[in-house]
Parts: C-alpha cells; structure tokens; sequence
C-alpha cells in the first residue's frame, strides 16, 4: 500500500514554505503549489521533485539552497525540463521548472536567478525551423529582462533546442553585448535525419566557464537540426575570440573533422558548442543533463566489468554516488573511447571507467555563481 | 490580401532532404534525378499590412545566415517543379504554429477565418549526361539543362505521387520549365478530391481530374499561384430521424452510413427504441424515432474495435484429428481475465487491470508505472506517416488517462509489413518501402516531439503483410502513488461534476476510423479517417495536465481515442449513473459539422476530465496559462441516461446500461487441424558444406539484419534515465535484448520493457507460437537484470478475419482455431510463469484486398501474430547486464536444451521451407532456470547475459562476437542437446539455426564459474567455449573439426549490409 507522508516530510515542506517567502513577491505557479498543498494537499515527496517543485526536491541534495538558483525555461513543447533539473539538484544548485507564461506574465522573474536555462525539445514544434519561434517569442515579450539578467554577470545555457533559440535570439556568438543580432545558425544534419547517438567531444580552450578544468567529453546528441554554420568572417571571429567551446572528436580525441558519424551533423570546424566572448552564455548542441548517472553512458556495463579486474569497483561506486550528491568526482578522467557507429573498435582500448559526466558542466556554472 | 512567402536555404547550402528525394527518386523509380532544392512554402490569409508581412518574414520565418526568402516566387535553376500540400481539413499543424508565432508578434489574435497554411516546392533536376558530364566532368550544377539527362512527365508523376505526396491527405502540382519563357497556369496532376463535405476556396482556377497530356509550364512570375486549403462547410447542422421500420431498412441505411452494423445487433437496437419505457423516456425529452446521433453512437460503441466482439464470442472449437470439442465463452474471461485475477491476488506490485486505459504496477512505495499496448494498422496502411504517428501520440494518452493521470516515460513500437525490396506482381496501396519509411517516421516525430524516449522496437518483413501493415505501439507512464493522500489509481465521476474537454478542436477528421477498423481494407473504405497526430498539442495538453493531476484538480480523465467523445463521455459516466451533454459547446475547428460528426469525431489530441465545479475556475485558469484550450461541455448526472443536447434541443438519449445488456454473443465455429494433417513435414535437406558463407548469408537476412537506422532516428535519451540502451556493444549497434531505464533519476530502481514476436511460427502451430513467443519475451527482461517475480505482460494480438464465409473466407474456420490456441497458451504461460496481463489489445481484420497483374484482386491474410511486450522491475540498476562479453578469458555457458525445432525457423525460411518441428518450451522448466539466473546476475557471476532467439545459437553467438568486439571460440559438441527427452547428439546445422525457446548465453569470469555452476544446478547447462581476443568467432563443429572461422569484421559487414546505407 502506499505510505503516508512521513513526519520528515512534512517537516520538509514547512521549511520550503518558510524559504517561498524569502524570495520575490511574486506568485510563482510553485508557490501557489506551495499553498495548495497547505490545504492539505500532501503528495509523494519524490514525484513532487519532478514537477517543478524547488522546496521539496532541494532537501537533500543542496546544503546551501539560498546560494544558486536555477531557472529552468518550460512549456510549449520543451522537454527535457525534468532532467536537467535534476542535473542542477546534482551540481547543489535550487533549480526551478518555469512555464514560459509566467515568465512573460511576470509570476517569476529572471532577477531571482544566477542561470537561466534553456534546454532540449521542440518548442512550437520546430516547425519553422529549430528554436526559431522561440526565439521570436523570448526577444518579443523578455528581450530587456534578458539583457537586463545577462548585463548583471548572469549565466545563460542553451542545450540542443535551447542552443538552437540563443543562436537565433542572437545572445550567441554575441561580439556585441546589449544587442540580438543572428550571426551562426545550426541547420539540418547533412545525414538527413534525426539522430540519437553519443558523441566523443574535444573540450577547447576558451573563457566558458562552464567547462573549466575539462579537457574530453561523451554525450549524446539527439537532434535533426544541430549543423554550426557560420560565414568565413564570423567563423574567424569566433575562433580568434576563443569562442569554440567543443568540437566533435574521433576515438583518439581528436577533432572528427567532418567525418560521419563522429561529427554527426556535419557542423562546420566540428563546432559542438560556443560560448559568448565572457564565457557566460553557453550554447551545445549535445545534452550534459542526459549523462547525470554513470549507467547513462553506453560503455558503463563493459567498462564496468574491466574496471573490476584492476580492482577500481569503489571508484565505479564512487561515480554513482558522487552523481547523486553533486561533488566533483577525484576519478581518473577517462579519455574519449569506444567507436561509434562506423568502424570496429577493439575492446582493448577500453579500460577505465566512464569518464567525466555531464553534471561537470553544471557544477562548475554553480560553483561560478557561488562566486559572484 | 492572402500572401505566399516563400523560404528556401541559401542556394550555396547543401540541402539535405532535397537531396534524400534525389536519392530516393533514383534508387527506388531509377529516375535520372541530379538534384532537388527544397522551398518552404507559407501561405498567410489574412488582412496584415505590407510592412506588418516583412517583420513577419524577417523577424520569425527567415534565418538571415542560412535562408533567402520572398513574398515572390522563388527560383532555383530546374528542369521541373514540383508543389505538394495537404488536402482541405487536414491537419496542418506547422501552419497552426506559424499562425500561433504571428498572433504573438502582432500582439493580438487573428480572425477565426483567418489562417495559415503550409505546402512544399521541389525543384528538380535531371542527372548529368553522359555528354554533359563528358564536357563538363562537373556536379549537376555546372551543367546546361541540355547537358543533363532528360526527365520526363512520368517520372516526376511517379516521384510526386510515389514518393512526395499521398492523395489521401495531399495533392501535387507539377510543371515543366520551359526554356522559351512560355507561361501558362498550372494544372492539377495526382490530384486527391477533398472528402465528403469539405471544399476549397482558391484563389485561381484549379482544373482538377485526370492528369493531362500536356504538363502545363512553369512561370516564374506567377510560381505556385495563391492556393488555400480553407474548409468551408456551407451546411446548417440538423439532426435526422432514422426510419426503424424493419431490419433491413436498418441494415442499408448502416451501409450507406459505413456503419458496419453487425447484422445481429440490428433486432437489439430496434427493440430498444420499440420498448414502451423507453419510448415515455424519450418523449419527455422531446425525442422519438432514433437519431442519427444516437444510431451513429451505437454504431461506434457495439464496433468490434471498441466493443472486443470477437475476444468476447463463443468459440467452437474441434480437433479435427482427435475429435476433441470445446466451447470456450469468452476467450477474454476464460484467457486473459481469469488467470489475470488469479496472478493479481497472489502478487501485490499488481495494482489496478483490466478496467483502466492502461494497466497499473507497483514501482516503488511512492510510484506506480502504467502500461498499456496498441494497434494503429489501418490507418497506418493507408497513409503510413499520418497513421503511424496518429498511433503512437494516441497510445501515449492511454497511460495519461489511466487513474488520475500518469506523466509519459517511454514508447514502444512495432512494424510487420512486406518485403522492403518486393518486386512482386502484386499492387499494395504504398510499396512496403515507402510504407516503412512513413511508419518510421511518423512514430520518430510522435515520440521525439512528445519529450517521451522510444525505447525499443521490433521488425518483421512477410509477404502476407502486403495485404495489410501492423504497427504496435506501447507506452508507458509514471504516477506518484498518491494523489491528495488518495491512490492515484483509483477514481469516479460524480453526480454533478462538469465534463470537460481538453486539447485539439473537433473536425471532420477521424469520423469512423474504428468502424473502418473494424472491417477489411477495399478500395471503398472511407478515406475521411486518416489523421495526422499534432504531438506538440499533446505535449502542451499533457504537462498541462500533469500540473492539474498534483493540484489535485482532476476528479477523473480518460483520452479521447476510438470513437471520440462518445466513448470517452460515455464511458465515464458509468461511474456517476449518467451525463447531460450540450454538444454546441464542444470547440470546433470549422463550422458546418453536424451534431452526430461532433458526438463520434476522432479528432486527435483530447481528454475528457471530469471537475469539481468549485475547482473548474482554477483548472481553465491553469489550462490557459499552458496555452491549452478546455471547454466545459456538459455535467455529470445519475439520470441513468447519456443525454445530448444541441442549442437546448435533445438530440440523444441513450439508457447507459443499453450497451451492456443487449446484444446476441458472436459465435464462431473454429476447426483445427494439426500441421501433420496439413501435409508439413520437415524437409530433405542435408548439411551445408561452407558454414561459413551460410551463417553470413543467415546474418544478411532482412529479418535479422541490422536495423540500426530505425533505432537512431528515435530519441531513447530523453528524461535522462536510459541505463540499457536499445542498442549496445562497441560499435553500439546490436540490439539489445530489452531496454532498461531509471524512470525516477533519484532511485536506484528501474524498468526493464521488450517485446517478442513470431509470426511464422504460427504458420506450423499457433499454440507454441505464443508459448515461445511469451518465453522470448520473459527471457529478454530477465537477461537484462529483471525481477522474474515482477513480470508484466502485454498482448497484442494482430489476426485475420475468423469468421468463416465459403467465398470470402474459406479458411475461416482454420483462423479461428488459430486464435483459440494461442489464447489457451497465453493462459497456460501467464499461469506458469506468474505473469498478470497488465493489458492488451486486439486487431481482428488483418486482411486486404489487392490488385494483380490481370485486374484480379487477391484477398491477402496476414500471418497470425502476437507482439507480446513485457515489463519487469530492476531492482538495482547497477547489476543489469548487457550481452556484449567483456574480457577474454571469460567462459561461455549454453543455459536450455536444443532441440531439433527448425520449424518456421529462419533457417528454413532462407532454404523456401516451413517444416514442421515448431519451436517448443517448458514454461516449468524453464522458469524455475530464469530465477537461478536471475540469483546469478544479482550476485554479479555473469558479466554478459543473452537470449537465443530468431536464427538461433549461430546468429547470436554472432551477435555478441560483434557487441564485444572481442572473439569467441565455440565447440557445437558441447552445446546440452535433446531429442524425444533424452541427451542426443544432433547435426552442426541444426544446433546452430534451432529456434528451440528457453535457452540463453553468458560469459562467466573464470574465478565465477563454480559459484554460477552450484547456481545453476540441476539445469541444462554447458560450457561451450571461452572469449579470446583475437577478434574471430571461431566455430568446432561435431566431431571437432573447425567449420566456421570468421573475423569478426566480416560478420558485421554482411549483417549490415542490406540496410546499413539508411541513415
């Protein structure tokens, strides 16, 4: 049978109300959340994490839940709301799912937040091109809310859709703060089609805050539109500026120049995410928030039982734990390996276990924001 | 002034889906196309000024680096163009997103006349010449139109009805460039009419019919002209009284309706409206003779579609050979309701079956997970993009009406049609090539647009497919345990609670789709039920509701699917005792619909939620701050009627209990007879002599090959809990036995979900198709690391027509023999095995009608089939197991006996034969192995886990050689074989392609072998070879000589080579 809700909880709850009221004024749809549920409208501790719930889901996974506040941006078709989230809760910031209407209908507003993120689905659809109506959308109705935020040493990151609306918005590249101006676009695939597959990424130098201290990346991409083109001028701009933040890389780290499936889009200069020229807006094409755990990564079960034979079990267990409770993991950091769709790689080359995941990414944004 | 804008990648871009028609048109047709530029064409209809359209074409509709556009035709260099667009009252769902983005910029709404619509243009050019290419050596573009190859009307005739357009919801215009700059109008060529009802306004002459002669030419000053798909019913709805004089008054206006009234419900219902009690009911309400509501209603309720006629019947079943008789009343009571119950009381993670939209399971204290499985084949087979996607965004509202809503987590799916490359005599509606492309594509924009992974999925390639396709499609959802303190499973109307309606407007679209179901596929079948989902609606809808279901607005929900309002209204009112509706609330896309089209629309993307009237305002508001449109439309009663109104007047008035008491059970006489008694028998065939070039050729076989291009077209990432991905190993391209995923990201639990099916088995016996088939699918969660205690099952049962009629169809008998084994299977696995039947469909009329060479026609069957999907618990995430080995050194341990059971294998499939040793198992046995096994993989003593299923040990030795990337050195002389029960030796051929269930492979570190055999004890197990790494599967056949030494390399390529150039 299903249990009641404990007294921690309810505890747990009474604190969340207790924080609501130190933030803004405004009527947040959490909040009001907040006070249905003190009609007694008590509901399962761990379902309510995932429906955009800040007071409850924080309790354990962020000591310090006054410090960083994420804005995770919703509605009209996004969907990855839910995991990344979860990949803030891990990094031990406070994120909140916001509905694109309260936003624009000011039930939340951008100031009470260091992050604004903008993340993966189709939002209208895609239909007129990837992120091109929200964008539209975001310029028309939060154009100076969003200078405004970005101007005050905010941080901004725009994963696939969400990378795809800044490119369009004009935030990114963005060689001149204050304005909106199209400079890049990502287009459809050379391959033709949607595809889900991980990606191997070569992390660059550049001022990107959110990829501090990283040098090699696996994800996994999952878009129909993620192509990085760009005209000569602004290509040379971006690469003098340090402004490539990642590149699609091969088995041996290196830029995949234009190879399928290893850039599996065909973006120019095997461009995988940009930053702004203060490395505080970020946009990729591939999703940090869908390598959370370590079982997310397609080589984990293999590496797993490779790992055991040199006896690094606590370091594979260590992962899993370090995932949940958003501390910088001390592990080895494993290179780029296993071969993508396209060629037979030999197993020998594995060894180690799954190398950095993508919570990386979001605890050093937290860590950024802490700071300022 | 209505605009046309035109958008189109800059011309020095590559143009990618151009350049998939290109292709396309040349591999397929073997057109001389060189290349195709793709436009994007906006047509706006409404009263905006000139300056207001340029920020509407710069601010939203062109991206400055990538695209040119213009509210002029655009031109790029052809020999031809092409234009497609839908047909009048199709869904257009980018144009409602392009009127959407336009509102918002100008900051207020349009007229409701006022709208957008979009359609394509192609440009086509011809390949280089051999001249041409000769002079030039150049791509298309640096050749002269007379340097290229000549492309003529018929061909782009056939690219653009083939290939770019299906008249059933699309029409396609085409033109010749004429280099001498004439200019004359364009005609219609391939042209759909609009379905019955709808017409179009157009700003041009459109002559429409027949393509002409002549291909009118391209003028570039006029391009594609102003052409709007508006629906403008000039038609006053009114509601009509159907005569009841006799039964056959009744029985042809059913046929001229398409109402595909059951002969033996005709006397039910005309008693009914005959009775003196209802007579005095309905005169109160100022109603007498039945409606056209009311009997399109009952039409839709007692369908076979909604109603489950068949699975409810009487059978009569006798063994021809035997003599033995058996009446089984109902094969849902007796097969799938009764050992349900008896599993449920016995297993407390089962927490709601058999009633809901989908069934409900036990996750953790805090979560329930539901699941419920689909057929969309119908559809699908008619227009297979529409349909497949209709499908798949219909299944997801199963899980999101069940209880009081469940958030979606996970779609499946699975596709059986012809042969991708049939070069046959007969003429199916769409090429299975272009019918699997459709199908993919719609289930790919369904799940990836829906935010919901699609996890898993099976293919199957048969002849008998061509008749009509199958698509499956599964789904399953998460709900918090409690809503409110209350079980989120459980929930009622009131008496006094509003209906409400949420999501999509009702059309014209979808009006008899389950009445068309329900019947074989002709030429006469109504087109006006083909839909195209809109999952962007759905998903705005489907977090809307969510958010409604944790403020706990939502007495009750249910989706909108078969038979529109009236089954979902209906339904639902059951729990309050009754339902008053106002049909002239209910929000419309057009109007002109008459009340009965409102009542039964299928129109997509809509949930009926029952509400508290004092929470009503809070859930509009809610719904209107998701930009999700909900309409009050009614009020719960416990008048014990479903009473309908239009504009105060009644127009229905049906006793809620009519449709449950009534009606004569449908009987059907069902004759078996054993496959010996059919004359199979095994075939004379002696062992190959190269193992080698056969076990290629078996990995080549479409039904085993590699389909790794479906797979990578769906996202399985998102909501960021995949833990086993549907396909795995180093080149992560095999697939996996079943996918797993963390559906709570906190939790350490997960859900494992496969499905299994066997279609040519049943052409031997349908009995083991289905024991076998079941065993697949418990042994796929099980290799992954599930619960065998925490197994839940789904069947889908996919059938031919079982009603015998001596001229249409005279094997009628036979098939409904076929059916009453395989249900009497399914009993006997689910009993044995533990397993609930969580939920289940049924498609009975698996069955088309197809033109051949001569004129004739051929009725065309499809095998039986039953896509069995099931779902385990995975108690630690960290324990599941992949198939791909992982270091050398490792032993290789055969679990289960082979037997020799080559029938309806893929073995004797590639050799033309059937054979008659079907696949068996021992659910007994069997199962007591897969908890042992289960212990193993807990205990972590096995580091790869694989079942052996269609083209049995050989394939997937093969299959795990390439998932390792390692090499396996295998001894057939060790593998544990039976024969008549006892140990026995049997041939190399027969040990590798045996399809014999219950068997499995593992690799064993060596320091684990003890620990698994002590485990494992008193099974059929064996060691049969180790893991190496020199990258070569190496076979010892019997008596130890090497028959098969093949690097692994080799083995991949012929596995992908008959689709691994689709991307």
């Amino acid at each position: 049978m299903a249990s009641e809700p404990t007294a921690s909880k309810a505890e747990g709850e009474a604190e969340s109300r207790a924080q609501s009221r130190v933030q803004s004024g405004v009527q947040s749809e959490a909040e009001s959340r907040v006070e249905s549920r003190a009609q007694g409208r008590a509901e399962s501790r761990a379902e309510n994490r995932m429906q955009s719930t800040p007071q409850s889901t924080m309790q354990s996974m962020a000591p310090d839940t006054q410090s960083v506040r994420a804005l995770v941006l919703g509605g009209y078709g996004i969907n990855c709301d839910l995991e990344t989230e979860y990949a803030f809760h891990c990094a031990g910031a406070r994120a909140d799912r916001v509905h694109i209407n309260d936003l624009i209908g000011g039930r939340v507003t951008l100031r009470d937040y260091h992050i604004l993120a903008l993340i993966g689905g189709f939002a209208w659809a895609d239909d007129h091109g990837a992120g091109v109506i929200l964008a539209t959308k975001l310029r028309h109705h939060l154009g100076d809310a969003i200078l405004e935020f970005v101007a005050a040493g905010s941080f901004v990151i725009g994963i696939c859709n969400g990378f795809q609306a800044l490119a369009n918005l004009g935030l990114l590249p963005g060689f001149t703060p204050g304005t909106f101006r199209r400079e890049v676009a990502l287009t459809y695939n050379d391959c033709g089609n949607f595809r889900n597959q991980w990606v191997h990424l070569k992390i660059e130098e550049s001022p990107c805050v959110f990829t501090a201290g990283l040098s090699a990346l696996d994800l996994p991409i999952r878009h129909g539109e993620g192509k990085f083109i760009a005209g000569p001028d602004v290509l040379a701009r971006l690469q003098g500026g340090r402004q490539i933040v990642m590149r699609y890389a091969k088995t041996n780290g290196e830029p995949a120049q234009g190879a399928f499936p290893w850039n599996p889009n065909g973006s120019l200069e095997d461009i995988a995410g940009i930053c702004d020229p203060s490395g505080r807006i970020f946009g990729l094409m591939p999703h940090p928030e869908a390598f959370n755990h370590p079982t997310n990564h397609p080589d984990w079960s293999r590496r797993k039982w490779t790992a055991s034979r040199r006896a690094t079990t606590r370091a594979r267990q260590g992962a899993a734990q370090d995932a949940r409770q958003g501390v910088q993991q001390d592990l080895p950091h494993g290179a780029a390996r296993g071969a993508p769709q396209g060629s037979l790689g030999s197993a020998q080359q594995v060894d180690g276990v799954v190398g950095q995941d993508g919570i990386a990414l979001f605890r050093n944004v937290v860590e950024a924001a802490k700071r300022i | 002034m209505p605009a046309r804008l035109e958008i189109a990648l800059k011309p020095e871009l590559f143009d990618a889906e151009g350049a998939a028609v290109a292709r396309k048109a040349r591999d397929y047709f073997g057109c001389p196309v060189g290349d195709v530029r793709t436009v994007r064409v906006l047509t706006i209809d409404a009263r905006l000024s000139q300056d207001f359209l340029e920020r509407v074409r710069n601010e939203i509709f062109t991206n400055p680096v990538t695209e040119v556009s213009s509210f002029a035709p655009l031109q790029f260099d052809a020999d031809w163009v092409i234009w497609v667009g839908l047909l009048p009252g199709v869904k257009d769902a980018p144009g409602e997103t392009a009127r959407e983005a336009i509102e918002d910029l100008l900051g207020t709404s349009l007229p409701e006349r006022e709208a957008c619509y979009t359609s394509r243009l192609y440009f086509v050019r011809g390949e280089p010449s051999a001249a041409g290419a000769a002079a030039a050596s150049a791509p298309v573009g640096v050749c002269t139109a007379a340097e290229r190859a000549v492309l003529t009307a018929a061909d782009l005739e056939r690219i653009a009805r083939e290939l770019l357009a299906n008249d059933l919801v699309q029409r396609s215009k085409i033109w010749r460039v004429a280099r001498g700059g004439q200019t004359r109008q364009g005609g219609a060529t391939a042209a759909g009419q609009p379905g019955p009802g709808p017409s179009e306004a157009s700003m041009e002459a459109a002559p429409s019919g027949k393509p002409r002669a002549g291909t009118p030419s391209w003028n570039p000053e006029t391009g594609v002209g102003i052409i709007i798909p508006r629906v403008e019913l000039r038609h006053q709805p009114r509601v009509s009284e159907i005569p009841i004089g006799s039964d056959a008054e009744l029985l042809t206006i059913s046929a001229e309706r398409h109402l595909f009234l059951d002969p033996r419900d005709v006397p039910a219902i005309r008693e009914y409206f005959l009775r003196p009690d209802v007579r005095r009911a309905r005169q109160r309400v100022g109603l007498d003779l039945p409606t056209d509501v009311e009997i399109e209603y009952i039409a839709q309720a007692r369908s076979d579609h909604c109603n489950h006629n068949t699975f409810r019947g009487l059978f009569r079943y006798h063994d021809l050979a035997t003599g033995e008789r058996v009446v089984i009343d109902s094969l849902f009571r007796t097969c799938i309701q009764a050992p349900t119950l008896a599993i449920a009381a016995k297993k407390d993670w089962v927490i709601s079956v058999l009633w809901d939209n989908a069934g409900v399971g036990r996750f953790d204290d805090d979560h329930f997970y539901t699941i419920t499985g689909e057929t969309h084949n119908s559809p699908s087979n008619m227009e297979a993009y529409g349909g497949s996607l209709t499908g798949i965004v219909g299944v997801y509202r199963d899980p999101l009406g069940t209880g009081k809503g469940s958030r979606l987590i996970c779609g499946t799916y699975g596709y059986c049609v012809g042969p991708r490359d049939y070069r046959g005599p007969l003429r199916p509606r769409m090429h299975p090539r272009r019918l699997l492309d459709g199908v993919v594509e719609g289930v790919r924009d369904g799940g990836n647009k829906s935010g919901i992974p699609t996890l898993f999925g099976t293919l199957f390639f048969d002849e008998s497919y061509l008749g009509k396709c199958l698509v499956y499609v599964t789904a399953l959802g998460l709900m918090p345990a409690t809503v409110s303190g209350e079980r989120s499973d459980r929930k009622r109307t009131r008496p006094g609670d509003l209906v409400v309606v949420c999501g999509g407007r009702v059309g014209k679209d979808g009006i008899h789709g389950v009445t068309a179901s329900s019947h074989i596929y002709s030429e006469s079948t109504p087109a006006g039920h083909v839909q195209i989902g809109d999952p962007y609606t759905q998903k705005k809808m489907h977090d809307f509701l969510v958010a409604a279901r944790d403020r706990d607005l939502i007495r009750f929900i249910t989706d909108c699917g078969g038979g529109g309002l009236s089954s979902a209204v209906g339904e639902s009112a059951r729990f309050a005792g009754g339902v008053e509706v106002d049909l002239d609330s209910v929000p419309l896309k057009y109007d002109g619909l008459d009340q009965w089209e409102i009542w039964i629309s299928e129109s997509q993307e809509r949930m009926v939620v029952a509400v508290d009237p004092e929470e009503v305002d809070a859930f509009i508001e809610l719904s209107r701050r998701h930009a999700v449109e909900s309409a009050v439309i009614g009020r719960y009663t416990d008048s014990g009627f479903v009473h309908l109104k239009y504009k105060g007047e009644g127009c229905a008035q049906i006793a809620l209990d009519f449709f449950e008491s009534d009606f004569p059970q449908w009987e059907f006489e069902a004759e078996w007879i054993p496959p010996a008694q059919r004359g199979l028998n095994e075939p004379v065939l002696s062992e190959p002599e190269d193992h080698h070039r056969c076990l290629l050729a078996m990995l080549a076989r479409p039904n085993i090959a590699s389909r790794e291009w479906i797979q990578r077209q769906y996202d399985h990432e998102v909501q960021g809990g995949s833990v086993v991905k549907p396909l795995t190993g180093i080149t992560q391209d095999i697939p996996s036995d079943a996918a797993v995923l963390r559906p709570v990201l906190d939790s350490s639990r997960g859900l494992a979900v496969t499905q299994a099916i066997h279609p040519t088995y049943g052409t031997i016996d349908t009995y083991h198709m289905t024991a076998v088939t079941i065993d697949e699918a418990v042994r796929r969660v099980i290799a992954v690391g599930g619960d065998p205690e925490h197994i839940g099952g789904i069947d889908n049962f996919c059938w031919p027509e079982i009603r015998h009629d001596p001229a249409r169809n005279p094997d009628g008998k036979y098939k409904a023999a076929q059916l009453v084994r395989s249900c009497l299977a399914m009993k006997r696995a689910c009993l044995t095995m533990g397993i609930p039947l969580l939920s289940g469909k049924d498609s009975m009329y698996v069955d088309g009608n197809l033109a051949g060479p001569f004129g004739e026609r051929h009725r065309i069957s499809g095998l039986p089939a039953l896509q069995f999907t099931t779902v385990s618990l995975v108690p630690n995430i960290d324990r599941c197991t992949t198939l791909d080995p992982k270091q050398s050194g490792e032993i290789v341990y055969l679990l289960g006996a082979t037997r020799d059971e080559l029938g309806g294998s893929e073995y004797y499939q590639m050799h033309g034969r059937t054979g008659c040793n079907v696949p068996t198992v021992d659910h007994q046995d069997a199962f007591a192995m897969y908890r042992d096994l289960a212990g193993a993989i807990d205990a972590e003593l096995v580091s790869a886990v694989h079942g052996i299923y269609r083209g049995g040990l050989g394939v997937h030795l093969a299959w795990m050689a390439m998932a390792g990337g390692l090499g396996l050195e295998i001894e057939l002389a060790r593998v544990p074989c039976l024969a008549n029960g006892d140990e026995a030796v049997l041939r190399n051929d027969v040990v590798l392609y045996s399809e014999s269930g219950g068997r499995f492979l593992v690799t064993v570190p060596r320091n684990r072998t003890r620990a698994l055999e002590a485990r494992l004890a008193g099974h059929p197990i064996s060691a049969i070879g180790r893991v190496v790494d020199h990258q070569r599967l190496v076979v010892k056949g019997i008596p130890g000589t090497g028959i098969i030494d093949v690097p692994i390399e080799t083995l991949w390529r012929a596995w992908k080579q008959p689709f691994g150039h689709l991307i």
